[in-house]
C-alpha cells in the first residue's frame, strides 16, 4: 500500500470526517427520503398509496417537494422582528444537527497500529453534551414565535417552551438511570457495556427508563402526540405559520434531523448501538468482521428484491424510470457481492478486516436507526393528539415520579449487583 | 356554565397503563401498511387517470345534441331549454328551416359549460328528444372561450376549437 493512503488512514482527523459524513448522509440527502417515507407510510396505513408517480416508488417526489420550497417567495411579516425571525430556524437547524457530533457509528478499530473510533468528537461528557444542546433547541422554536408578531405563532411558541421543559425533566432523570446502569456518561463506553447477550441491552437493564426516555423524545421532536406546538386544526402551524420558503424548510428539515438524532439516540442508549447481541459467541473472535460478507450479501439481495419489484409490470403502471432504478440498484447489489468476495480473499489483512468490522457496525446501527425512524412515523399515524392539560398532567404527575421512582429501583438495583 | 359531561367507557387497570395498548394500536396501523403494501386491494382509493370508478347509469355531465337520420340536427329551436335552463347557461339563435315538415331549426346553439350546473333540466324540458347528458365529465381547459361549447361541438361529441365560439 502506497505511503500516502496509509497516512491518509491513519489521521485521526480523516476519521472524523468520515463521522461527519455518515451524520451529513444521514440528515441533509436523508430528508428528501425522509419526507417521502412519512407520507408513502401516512398512506400505506390509512390504506391509500401516499406520492406514487414521480419516479419508482414517487421516490422524485422529495426532490420536486426540495424544489418547490426553495423557489417560494420568502415572506417575512410586518412588525415581525427581522433578525430573530432569521436566526430562530436557523437555532433549530443547528442544535440538531449539533447533537451528531458526539454519536460513536462505530466501536474502537486499530490501523496499523493506531486506535480510531468512528466518532467526530470523543466527549468525556458525551450524554450530558446532548442533553445540554438538546434544550437549547426550545430558543428556536420560542423566538420563531415569538418574532413572527402572530398570536397563533406565539402560543406555539409558549407552547414549546412549556412542552420542552416539562419533559426535559423526566428525559434527564432517565437518563440518571442509564448512567447508573453503565457507569459512565461516555456515549462509545456506554455501547461498549451493551456487549454480549440480548439482556445487556439498556432497554433490558432498565425498561422503565426506555419507556420515559422515548415518550420524553416524542415531546422533544414535537412529533404527534406532542405536536401541540404546532397544531394545525388549533393554531394553523404555531411557531412556524409566518415562515416561508426556506426558512420554513430549515424548521422542516430540522424536524427530521430532530427525529434522525434521537432515533440514533434511542439506539444507542437502550439498543446496544453498532452492537450484535451474542456476536463473539456466534461469529468467533472478529465478529464484525466476518460478518461483513453476510451483511453485504444481504444487502445484495434486498436490492435484487427491489430491483425485481419495480420491474413488475403492476410498478409501472404509475411511474416512469423503473428500469434505470432497477439497473442501478443491480449495480449496487454487483457492488456489495464483490466487496465480500474481496473480504473472503483477502480476510488475513488486518486493515481490511478492520475496514470491515467498522462498514458491519456502522450497517448494523443504520438498520437499527432505521427501524426507530420508521416507529416516529409509525407512532405519529397511530395515536391522537393530546390536549394541552393532558400534555402537562403526563409530564409533571406521571412521568416526573414515574422516573424518580426508576431511579431509586435502579440504584437499588446496581447496589444489589444485579445490574 | 356549558359543561358537557361525556361517559367515557370505564378502563381497567391494563388499559391505563396505556403502553401495551399503544402497541395494540401500532400493530392495527402496521397490518393495515402491511396489506396496502404487498396487496394493493386493501388500498381504498382509485388510481383516478388509470383506474376509473365506474359511473352511475344517469350520472350526469357535459350535453349531447342527437341528429335525425339524414344528419341534420334534431332540434327545432323552441327555446323550452333556455327557458327551463336555471343558471341562463344555453343560449339559441332560431333560423327557419328548408324542411316544410319542420318550422325552424338553430343557426347556433351554445351552452356555456362553466355556468352549466350539470341539473338535467334542459333534458327534461326537450319535447323532440333532442338533447342528452353523456358521461364524459372531464371538462378542465385552459381558457374560457374553449369551455364555450357550439353546435357542431355538441353534435359531434369533441371539444371547440381554440378561440371558436
Amino acid at each position: 500500500m502506497p505511503e500516502w493512503i496509509q497516512s491518509i488512514l491513519t489521521s485521526n482527523l480523516f476519521w472524523a470526517v468520515m463521522a461527519g459524513l455518515v451524520a451529513y448522509v444521514l440528515t441533509l440527502f436523508g430528508i428528501p427520503v425522509y419526507t417521502w417515507w412519512e407520507r408513502r407510510g401516512a398512506g400505506l396505513i390509512q390504506r391509500r398509496p401516499g406520492p406514487n408517480r414521480r419516479g419508482p416508488y414517487g421516490l422524485i417526489q422529495a426532490i420536486a417537494d426540495a424544489v418547490k420550497l426553495a423557489v417560494k417567495e420568502d415572506v417575512v411579516p410586518t412588525g415581525a422582528n427581522k433578525w430573530l425571525h432569521a436566526l430562530a430556524p436557523m437555532i433549530v437547524m443547528v442544535v440538531a444537527l449539533t447533537i451528531f457530533a458526539v454519536i460513536p457509528w462505530s466501536g474502537d478499530f486499530t490501523l496499523f497500529g493506531k486506535t480510531f473510533r468512528l466518532q467526530v468528537a470523543d466527549l468525556n461528557f458525551g450524554i450530558l453534551f446532548i442533553l445540554a444542546i438538546s434544550s437549547l433547541a426550545v430558543y428556536g422554536v420560542a423566538l420563531a414565535g415569538w418574532s413572527s408578531n402572530n398570536k397563533y405563532s406565539l402560543i406555539g411558541g409558549l407552547r414549546a417552551g412549556a412542552q420542552m421543559i416539562s419533559y426535559e425533566i423526566s428525559m434527564g432523570l432517565a437518563v440518571v438511570a442509564l448512567i447508573l446502569v453503565y457507569d459512565t456518561v461516555k456515549l462509545d463506553g456506554m455501547v461498549a457495556d451493551q456487549a454480549g447477550a440480548l439482556w445487556h441491552w439498556g432497554l433490558f437493564q432498565a425498561p422503565l427508563a426506555f419507556i420515559i426516555f422515548i415518550t420524553a423524545t416524542y415531546a422533544e421532536t414535537n412529533r404527534v402526540p406532542f405536536d401541540l406546538v404546532e397544531a394545525e386544526s388549533e393554531i394553523v402551524a404555531g411557531y412556524h405559520t409566518e415562515y416561508s420558503s426556506l426558512r420554513f424548510g430549515l424548521f422542516y428539515m430540522g424536524e427530521y434531523v430532530h427525529m434522525a438524532v434521537s432515533a440514533v439516540l434511542i439506539v444507542v442508549l437502550f439498543f446496544g448501538g453498532w452492537q450484535v447481541p451474542w456476536a463473539k459467541e456466534i461469529f468467533g473472535p472478529q465478529p464484525y468482521a466476518s460478518l461483513f460478507p453476510w451483511m453485504m450479501i444481504a444487502a445484495a439481495m434486498l436490492c435484487l428484491l427491489l430491483a425485481w419489484d419495480t420491474s413488475r409490470p403492476r410498478r409501472k403502471v404509475f411511474t416512469r424510470g423503473n428500469t434505470i432504478f432497477a439497473v442501478i440498484l443491480a449495480g449496487i447489489a454487483a457492488v456489495a457481492v464483490a466487496l465480500a468476495a474481496v473480504y473472503w480473499t483477502y480476510s488475513g489483512v488486518e486493515w481490511i478486516a478492520a475496514l470491515a468490522g467498522v462498514f458491519t457496525q456502522l450497517g448494523v446501527l443504520l438498520v437499527k436507526f432505521l427501524f426507530f425512524f420508521w416507529l416516529f412515523i409509525w407512532v405519529r399515524w397511530t395515536l391522537p393528539r393530546f390536549r394541552y392539560d393532558q400534555l402537562m398532567r403526563l409530564g409533571w404527575k406521571v412521568m416526573l415520579p414515574l422516573a424518580l421512582v426508576n431511579i431509586g429501583i435502579t440504584s437499588a438495583l446496581v447496589l444489589a449487583g444485579w445490574l | 356554565m356549558g359543561v358537557i359531561k361525556i361517559n367515557r367507557p370505564p378502563q381497567n387497570w391494563w388499559e391505563r397503563l396505556y403502553v401495551f395498548e399503544i402497541a395494540r394500536g401500532l400493530g392495527i396501523t402496521m397490518k393495515h401498511a402491511l396489506l396496502s403494501w404487498f396487496k394493493p386491494g386493501h388500498m381504498l382509493t382509485y388510481q383516478y387517470p388509470e383506474q376509473r370508478r365506474p359511473l352511475p347509469e344517469r350520472f350526469r355531465a357535459r350535453h349531447r345534441l342527437r341528429r335525425r337520420p339524414d344528419g341534420s340536427p334534431k332540434c327545432v329551436a323552441c327555446f323550452c331549454c333556455q327557458t327551463a335552463c336555471p343558471p341562463d347557461a344555453i343560449e339559441i339563435v332560431a333560423e327557419e328551416s328548408e324542411n316544410p315538415e319542420i318550422e325552424k331549426r338553430p343557426s347556433s346553439f351554445s351552452i356555456n359549460m362553466l355556468r352549466c350546473i350539470y341539473c338535467g333540466m334542459c333534458v327534461e324540458a326537450c319535447p323532440e328528444d333532442a338533447i342528452y347528458m353523456t358521461h364524459d365529465f372531464e371538462l378542465a381547459d385552459q381558457t374560457r372561450e374553449q369551455l364555450q361549447f357550439g353546435l357542431q361541438d355538441l353534435l359531434d361529441i369533441r371539444r371547440p376549437e381554440k378561440g371558436a365560439r
